[in-house]
């Protein structure tokens, strides 16, 4: 049990005192080696099923072959992410080359230098645009446009 | 005589050991409000989080005062703020629906890629002007993320030819030509420094140029095995797939990076299998964030610590993810990561060298500045102080939405920004949380007041709460040898066997985290054995630089709340002191 509860009083006259830091700084994070104990451990959804077959997806077939159910974790966390940019890529509008862009700094917090090459990026994306209320045909489009012409199938 | 849990990192077990039985409901969905309570440190006055499914999200004080978002794991937190932090966490759980959960995810993802992209467009109008400053002589060139993971003079390495033989098409295909000048179009600089960075990936490729002496990390572990061969040469298959793709699709205007990254690993593998020992590119930017010296002394057994943790991991990935077939990119963007690190610790330990440490870094970045051939546009000095007024624009719009404010207009901090995304998201105020928390309300910002509200206005179905990390050790104590003798070694800093003496939690000699009544009394007595411990700070200031005077300072500080009844220290964890048993003596 905790008297703090209990004492108003007393936490009132801490409260200058306290309330100035009552946020964690990055600072205190980032100088701190422990912790990646547990970030090396988790991070990116830790994607222990993550299998070798879903790199270099774009050389392979994407014609809906490696549905959502396949996904790791990370793969999964990292498809969210593109969805949501991609919905308000498709609502607020912007360049094909100004989303790329967006896409790229995107895969890099997931680890992936290459989105292009993971089947991932394309079904966040059109999930997004569909979001978004795009017709299937500005999807398809948009799609490709990112992919360099070669339209993958969903 | 003090008796103490060796300290045993050993792999994976220290952390199963300390996030303990907890870690088996981190699945659980829905929504949960998280009060991390006050410790000393960082948020001394306590923090608020959301929980959404295994993620969490909180505000944190980044640079320039400003709230950034975090997102990370739900184990990641816990063990950083319930184990390493030791502070009590609580969590008050709503049963939402699916579409309510995403709804709230959504919302926060939104939030965090917002706040990246205004990072990322103020660093790009950065080397727009670094790009214009060049062509005036003011700097030697610009910046270019992954360009520094290459020597651009030195001899190609074995196998380097070769492999610009088979790219020979692709390079053909991609001859770009530098244009003559920069245009004054909008957005015409940063296709310049897109075309430069691609011109200087093509020549490190078609030149066979070898990665940068430093630019690479031997991974620990024992010589390839032929599973380890196997993967290599897939993946080295793979990226001249990618390579050849980067250079022929031209969809993507940012492609330079990508293809210097794998450039980079495909001559890291090359070295691997020509010398029998795995070899990863050193993802830390030489630029980073780092512990200078004197810190790294501080720290030295954490760092080892983390590096031995570290080394094993790295093992446990190795034989995961090169199993014979070719690796993920994010897998093997972890195990270049975990080496890097292992490295960087193991060397500041040992070598008493300051420590790189830089945050999430996954994907290569290491700079280098590329010369301008380019002569400086008309006007080239007024572009850059636009460049520059367009940097400070933006700046001051991320002031006016992320602005740490508590005591100004705006009243805005961690918590009250996290109850207002919460709300933004939802929108409706009686909506699927069963009611509504007002952020604005009085004293809201305060983490336990917020906690409260959420408690009492919200449709909280349960709150489980966690105890910090050393009660919970010292129950597991109580309830194998419920002995007197052992209670009262584990209620001093001393003899406790579950904890060491940490510089940053201050002097003091009794827990009182666990004490409601005598906590005035032993509030008395640390306070009395920091001021003591300060007289003799006093005397060793000119041999320790003043380091046990201000460990005193502290220690007074926060014993001070103890005589009016309120805990704040609660003593703290790192690598080399977490117990790696729970409660074994």
């Amino acid at each position: 049990m905790h008297l703090d509860s209990r004492t108003p009083l007393a936490f009132a006259a801490l409260a200058a005192l306290l309330l100035s830091s009552a946020c964690q700084s990055i600072s205190d994070s980032v100088t701190s080696p422990s912790r990646w104990i547990a970030d090396s451990s988790t991070a990116l959804g830790d994607s222990s099923e993550a299998s070798a077959d879903s790199s270099n997806a774009f050389s392979k077939s994407i014609s809906g072959s490696s549905s959502p159910e396949d996904e790791t974790p990370a793969e999964s966390a990292y498809r969210n992410d593109v969805r949501v940019a991609a919905r308000e890529w498709g609502s607020a509008g912007g360049s094909t080359d100004d989303f790329a862009r967006e896409l790229g700094r995107i895969s890099e917090r997931h680890g992936i230098s290459d989105w292009q090459g993971q089947s991932a990026s394309f079904r966040g994306v059109a999930e997004g645009l569909r979001e978004a209320g795009l017709p299937e045909t500005q999807v398809t489009a948009r799609i490709e446009a990112l992919a360099g012409g070669q339209a993958p199938a969903l | 005589m003090r008796r103490r849990i060796p300290v045993m990192l050993a792999g994976v077990g220290l952390l199963a050991v300390a996030l303990g039985p907890v870690r088996a409901d981190a699945s659980d969905g829905g929504l949960a409000f998280v009060h991390v309570e006050a410790n000393v440190g960082g948020a001394s006055g306590g923090h608020s989080a959301l929980r959404v499914g295994d993620r969490v999200y909180h505000y944190q004080l980044g640079d320039e005062r400003l709230l950034d978002l975090d997102r990370v794991d739900w184990d990641v937190f816990r063990f950083r703020y319930n184990v390493l932090e030791n502070r009590p966490l609580k969590l008050a759980h709503l049963d939402v629906d699916a579409r309510t959960q995403r709804t709230v995810a959504d919302r926060f993802t939104s939030v965090l890629l917002r706040q990246r992209r205004e990072r990322a467009e103020m660093a790009e109008l950065g080397r727009d002007a670094a790009l214009l400053e060049a062509t005036l002589g003011r700097r030697s060139g610009v910046p270019t993320p992954a360009a520094g993971l290459f020597d651009p003079g030195a001899e190609p390495p074995p196998g380097a030819l070769a492999l610009a033989e088979r790219l020979r098409s692709a390079l053909g295909a991609d001859r770009i030509a530098l244009p003559e000048a920069i245009e004054s179009t909008p957005g015409a600089a940063q296709r310049y420094r897109e075309a430069l960075a691609l011109g200087f990936a093509v020549r490190m490729l078609g030149d066979g140029r070898p990665l940068a002496r430093d630019a690479w990390v031997a991974a620990p572990g024992a010589a390839l095995d032929a599973p380890e061969r196997a993967s290599l040469r897939a993946l080295q298959r793979g990226l001249e797939d990618a390579m050849a793709r980067l250079l022929a699709v031209r969809a993507r205007p940012d492609r330079a990076q990508p293809l210097l990254v794998a450039l980079a690993r495909h001559r890291a593998a090359e070295r691997s299998l020509a010398t029998g020992r795995l070899h990863l590119v050193d993802p830390f930017p030489a630029e980073a964030p780092s512990l200078g010296r004197r810190e790294v002394r501080k720290r030295r057994a954490e760092l080892s610590a983390v590096a031995d943790f570290l080394d094993e991991r790295v093992r446990g990935e190795r034989s995961a993810r090169l199993n014979g077939e070719a690796p993920h990119e994010h897998d093997l963007a972890r195990l270049e990561a975990l080496a890097a690190r292992a490295r960087e610790y193991r060397r500041g330990a040992e070598e008493d060298r300051p420590v790189r440490e830089p945050g999430d870094v996954l994907v290569p970045r290491r700079n280098r500045d590329l010369a301008v051939p380019a002569p400086a546009p008309p006007g080239a000095s007024a572009r850059v102080a636009a460049l520059r007024e367009e940097h400070d624009a933006l700046r001051a719009a991320r002031e006016t939405h992320w602005h740490y404010d508590l005591f100004g207009r705006s009243g805005e901090n961690c918590v009250t920004q996290l109850g207002h995304t919460v709300n933004e998201a939802l929108g409706d105020p009686q909506g699927p949380l069963g009611g509504r928390v007002d952020p604005d309300a009085w004293l809201r910002f305060w983490p336990l007041m917020f906690f409260r509200d959420v408690e009492e206005q919200l449709a909280v179905s349960r709150v489980e709460a966690l105890p910090a990390h050393r009660l919970r050790l010292r129950a597991d104590l109580d309830e194998r040898d419920g002995r007197l003798t052992t209670r009262l070694r584990e209620s001093n800093t001393l003899t406790s066997a579950v904890y060491t003496p940490r510089e940053p939690d201050g002097s003091f000699l009794f827990f009182t985290d666990d004490l409601l009544l005598p906590r005035p009394l032993f509030g008395a007595v640390n306070l009395l054995w920091a001021t003591g411990d300060g007289m003799l700070g006093l005397f060793t200031a000119p041999f320790d630089r003043g380091a046990r005077l201000v460990r005193a300072g502290k220690g007074a500080l926060f014993s001070v709340p103890e005589l009016f009844f309120v805990n704040i220290r609660k003593g703290t964890f790192d690598a080399a002191t977490l117990p790696a048993s729970r409660g074994a003596d």
